[in-house]
Parts: structure tokens; C-alpha cells; sequence
């Protein structure tokens, strides 16, 4: 629903860049401090940042592959902010496609949360950072610095958006369900693959 | 004091055998004796650039009192024959990266090296590039604490024929594609700048953009002794008219901090219209040359008789090539593989 992200895929579908065949998609950040009574810094109750984070990158990389997910590998560190709180995933397509996502709540609280994606065709590229979406900087003599993110709210008023505009037209549900899902599943093999060493076959594993 | 004469032994890697020979050349410690290699395509600009003389005759040309040091420049595969001979006259080597195609050979020319009393060091410009040595003093005083996550990228160009030589997509003579040719410099880096080894490896490659026969695209996830998490991306990934040919990222958490390096920083943005010359956007860098400074530092071991910091020795390429060939393995497994 992020206009960075649509005009990407965009982009891919109208044929810009060719077979798409290999997406990057990287959200870093402190542990976010918005989890009513803390509950997404416990790891059994939200998964981390692999579900967190890393869900939205798989289901972007799966949007833009337009091809299911046949197998997946990660690794994952501890860091102060909790068990497996950064993690670095590859997932091949059956296209043969790769993406590689990485997803941290290890990084200090001062840097803010950073996005950076690249997706890479036969016939060409496409790759942008939040560093550049940067439309205004505000600097006061008291010290403190406001950036103006161009993105602002605009993927949640988006999504608010097309969830009210489907409801009242009786859907379809602009994000299918069975997408969500399949999103969740890369991401809880992904952290299965993280616990066990092991690449996850995903035409055959079933979650535990 | 009297520069330090050198010999090139194979420039079948004609884009570095120039640039290093250029570096030589440049040099006010050091001078060109001459360059073999039977292949004319592979010297012709060496030779016509820097006058640097063709011997047909290799054991002359290394055993001539002049010679001190060789760049050995050729095919991947052939690496070991060359730093043999090189050894065996009792000269000190700078070898391209990778080191070689195979662990067998990589360990063959280390020790091939030590027997002769020779010093081997390994071409990773990129520990010659002031980013990367400020990183390395930075990770090194503690001030990112224990290291979490390494992440480095270097993706560039498919080198393809006719613009670079053919055997550099060959899986014999390069031992691989994308993979072997771009991940021993970021793993290089990495060790560089972390102190850490690499112990487990799990990759993905494959044959997905240029149809070159060998990987062009490719994955690298490695586990750390000690616990930290990594990955590298060593693509071929940048097609024609991108506005820049390679880059070089190193991306680090650590428990107090976080360090992200870019050499794209070293650039200011060029529009062009010119007939003939590239056009549209280019970014046009301006760094210091990391060739000249690991030439530079060669020749400074190689009169010192001992090795200097920051060179990248044998041990540093077999280090890399491990990596590398882990990946290998694991790609065609599907499996994480250890190092060795």
C-alpha cells in the first residue's frame, strides 16, 4: 500500500525491468516501543522481528516474483533486544527467483527505522532507501532535527482506505487472505530454519 | 634505495593485470621487467600502455637477478602453477583473488610459499580503502561492542565477452561465477574488519540473468564463530547504461552501535550527452585508487622483508576461498556447509 512500494511493483508489472528475479528488502530498527504491555518483545507471543517486519517482506517479495516460495533458509542473532532479534532470510521461487530479506530490532534506537529495497530483472533495476524519502528537514537552534518522510501515514490511510472501500462494496478483500497466510508461513519456517540450521522445503513442511 | 624489480606472470585477468601493472609502473619504488603470458590479447594493453616488455621465455624472465617480486594475474585455475614457479625462483607474489579454484591448490601455494621463504599476498583492494580501514579501527576499539549482524554487498557488472575475457564465466578456469568472484572480497572485508572467522555457510545461486553458463546471481548466509549472523550479495546484478558499474557496502551490528559503509559516497553525480561517451547518469568517483595503496604496500613488504598491515596474506585468500566454496556446496545441496 506504500506509493514507494506500489510504484515498484508498478513498474515491474508493466514490463520496465524485465522477469523479475531477485528482490532485496531490508527494515532495520531499535525494538519498537509501541506493544501494549511490551508483548512484541516477548518472542513466544510475537515472533520477533521475522514476524514483525519480515512478514511484510515476504509478501512484498512474493508480490513481485508472482511466483510461490519453494524453499527457505535464515539466520539469526541475539541481540539486547531478545532472542533471534536480527535475521537474515533467503527464499527461492519457483520461478527460481531469490529474495533476501534482512530484519532487525537490534539497531540503536538514534537511527530510526530504515527500509532499503532492491529488485533486480533481466532487463533492469529498481532499488530505493527511506534515506532518500526524505522530503524535508526541519533544523531548530534548540538542537532537535525533524525529517519529513514523504511516505508519511500514507501506506495505513492507503490501506484503511481499500479495506472500507471492499467492505462497502462486499470485496474482494484487496489483500487476499490465503497471501497473508502464505507470508506467515515463509516467515515460520524462516524461523524454524533460524532454530534448526536447516533450509525448510516449503512444498513439503508443515508448520509444528 | 633500488626499486624493486617486477614481473607479471599471466594477465589473463587483463582489467586487474592493468590496473596493478599501471600501479607498478606509477611507482617510484619499483619498476616493470617484463610480463609473460602466451596469450597476445592477454598483455597487448599492458605492453602498449606501459611499454612494459613481452618475454616468451618464463624462466628467464624469473631468473633474471633483476626480478624480486611477481604479480601473478592469470585464469583462477591457473594461479598455483604460477606461484609455484614464482616460489620456486625465490620470489615474492601478489596473486589475484581468488586465490584459486580448489582448497587443494589454495593450501599447495601457501605452503609452496612458506618452503621457499617467500612472502604470498593475496589482491583484496578494498582493505587498502579508507572506509574500510576506519571501520576496521572502529569494530576494533569496541566501539559497536560484540558484533550481531555483517551484512556486505558487491554487485557489479556481468563480465562478458568480448568486453572481458571469456574464461572468466568458464566454472574450470574461475572456479564459478558471481559467487567465487565477488564474495571473497566482502568475506575478505569482513574478516578485515571483524576479526571474526566464518564457520558455517548456506547459499543460493543460479544462472537467472545473462545466461552466461555460470551463477550471476547469488545469496550468502554465513554463521560466525561466536555467534554473529551474515550474508552476502556478490551479484552480477547491474545491467547496461546503470549510472554506476560495481559497489561495495558493508553493513554492521554490534550490541552498542551500528556502522554502515558505502563506497557510492565517493561520487558526484554526472549527466552526459557527448556522441560517443557514456550517456545519461553516471556517477563519477572520485576515491583514492585502493590498487595503488595494496601495490604500494606490496612493494613496501617486499623491501621490508616482512609482511605489513594491512596486506591480505595466503591464509587471507584460502580463508575467503572456504567461504566461497562452502556456498558452492551448499547451493548444490541445499544444506548449510562448514567452512572445511
Amino acid at each position: 500500500m506504500g506509493p514507494d512500494h506500489r510504484a515498484a511493483y508498478d513498474a515491474v508489472r508493466a514490463g520496465e525491468i524485465g522477469t523479475v528475479r531477485m528482490v532485496t528488502h531490508s527494515t532495520t530498527s531499535a525494538p519498537p516501543g509501541w506493544s501494549e504491555g511490551g508483548w512484541l518483545a516477548d518472542h513466544a507471543a510475537s515472533g520477533g522481528p521475522l514476524l514483525d517486519q519480515g512478514v511484510h517482506s515476504f509478501d512484498y517479495a512474493r508480490w513481485l516474483v508472482g511466483s510461490p516460495a519453494v524453499r527457505v533458509h535464515c539466520v539469526a542473532a541475539d541481540s539486547p533486544a531478545g532472542p533471534a532479534t536480527y535475521a537474515l532470510a533467503t527464499v527461492r521461487y519457483e520461478s527460481g527467483a531469490l529474495a533476501h530479506v534482512e530484519c532487525s530490532w537490534a539497531h540503536p534506537e538514534a537511527r530510526g527505522f530504515r527500509l532499503g529495497v532492491e529488485v533486480v530483472g533481466t532487463e533492469g533495476r529498481i532499488e530505493w532507501q527511506l534515506d532518500q524519502l526524505m522530503g524535508g528537514v526541519l533544523h531548530r537552534h534548540d538542537g532537535d532535527t525533524e525529517w519529513w518522510d514523504v511516505l508519511g501515514d500514507l501506506e495505513f490511510t492507503r490501506e484503511l482506505r481499500a479495506f472500507t472501500d471492499a467492505v462497502r462494496a462486499g470485496g474482494p478483500p484487496p489483500v487476499p487472505a490465503h497471501e497473508a497466510a502464505e507470508s506467515l508461513r515463509t516467515a515460520l519456517a524462516a524461523l524454524e530454519s533460524a532454530r534448526t540450521g536447516r533450509t525448510i522445503d516449503l512444498t513439503t513442511w508443515e508448520p509444528l | 634505495m633500488r626499486p624493486v624489480g617486477v614481473a607479471v606472470l599471466g594477465a589473463a585477468h587483463t582489467g586487474h593485470a592493468w590496473a596493478y601493472t599501471r600501479a607498478v609502473t606509477a611507482s617510484p619504488n619499483a619498476r616493470v621487467v617484463g610480463v609473460h603470458d602466451p596469450e597476445p590479447e592477454h598483455t597487448r594493453w599492458i605492453h602498449h600502455d606501459f611499454g612494459v616488455p613481452l618475454v616468451d621465455d618464463v624462466e628467464a624472465l624469473l631468473a633474471s637477478p633483476e626480478v624480486e617480486a611477481v604479480l601473478v594475474c592469470s585464469a583462477n585455475a591457473d594461479h598455483r602453477a604460477h606461484v609455484e614457479l614464482a616460489a620456486a625462483h625465490g620470489r615474492h607474489v601478489l596473486c589475484e583473488k581468488p586465490i584459486a579454484t580448489t582448497l587443494e591448490d589454495a593450501d599447495a601455494m601457501v605452503a609452496a610459499c612458506h618452503v621457499a621463504g617467500v612472502q604470498l599476498h593475496v589482491a583484496f583492494p578494498a582493505r587498502f580503502t579508507p572506509l574500510v580501514a576506519r571501520a576496521r579501527e572502529t569494530v576494533r576499539a569496541g566501539r559497536l561492542g560484540e558484533l550481531i549482524g555483517l551484512v556486505g554487498l558487491n554487485r557489479g557488472r556481468p563480465p562478458l565477452p568480448p568486453s572481458y575475457p571469456a574464461w572468466l564465466t568458464d566454472a574450470e578456469a574461475a572456479g564459478g561465477g558471481a559467487l567465487i568472484d565477488h564474495s571473497v572480497h566482502v568475506t575478505d572485508a569482513m574478516r578485515h574488519v571483524s576479526g571474526l572467522e566464518v564457520a558455517e555457510v548456506s547459499a543460493e545461486a543460479g544462472s537467472l540473468l545473462w545466461d552466461c553458463g555460470v551463477d550471476d546471481l547469488a545469496v550468502v548466509s554465513l554463521r560466525f564463530a561466536g555467534g554473529a549472523v551474515g550474508s552476502i550479495d556478490p551479484s552480477w546484478s547491474v545491467p547496461a547504461d546503470h549510472p554506476w558499474d560495481y559497489d561495495f557496502h558493508l553493513r554492521l551490528v554490534g550490541t552498542e552501535g551500528a556502522l554502515s559503509l558505502t563506497d557510492g559516497a565517493e561520487s558526484i553525480r554526472v549527466v552526459s550527452t557527448r556522441e560517443g561517451g557514456p550517456r545519461g547518469l553516471r556517477h563519477a568517483g572520485f576515491g583514492s585508487d585502493p590498487d595503488r595503496a595494496m601495490v604500494e604496500a606490496f612493494l613496501a613488504s617486499v623491501r621490508g622483508d616482512a609482511v605489513l598491515d594491512p596486506c591480505a596474506t595466503g591464509e587471507d585468500g584460502v580463508r575467503a576461498l572456504e567461504v566461497a566454496l562452502a556456498g558452492y556446496r551448499s547451493a548444490a545441496t541445499g544444506r548449510a556447509a562448514a567452512v572445511r
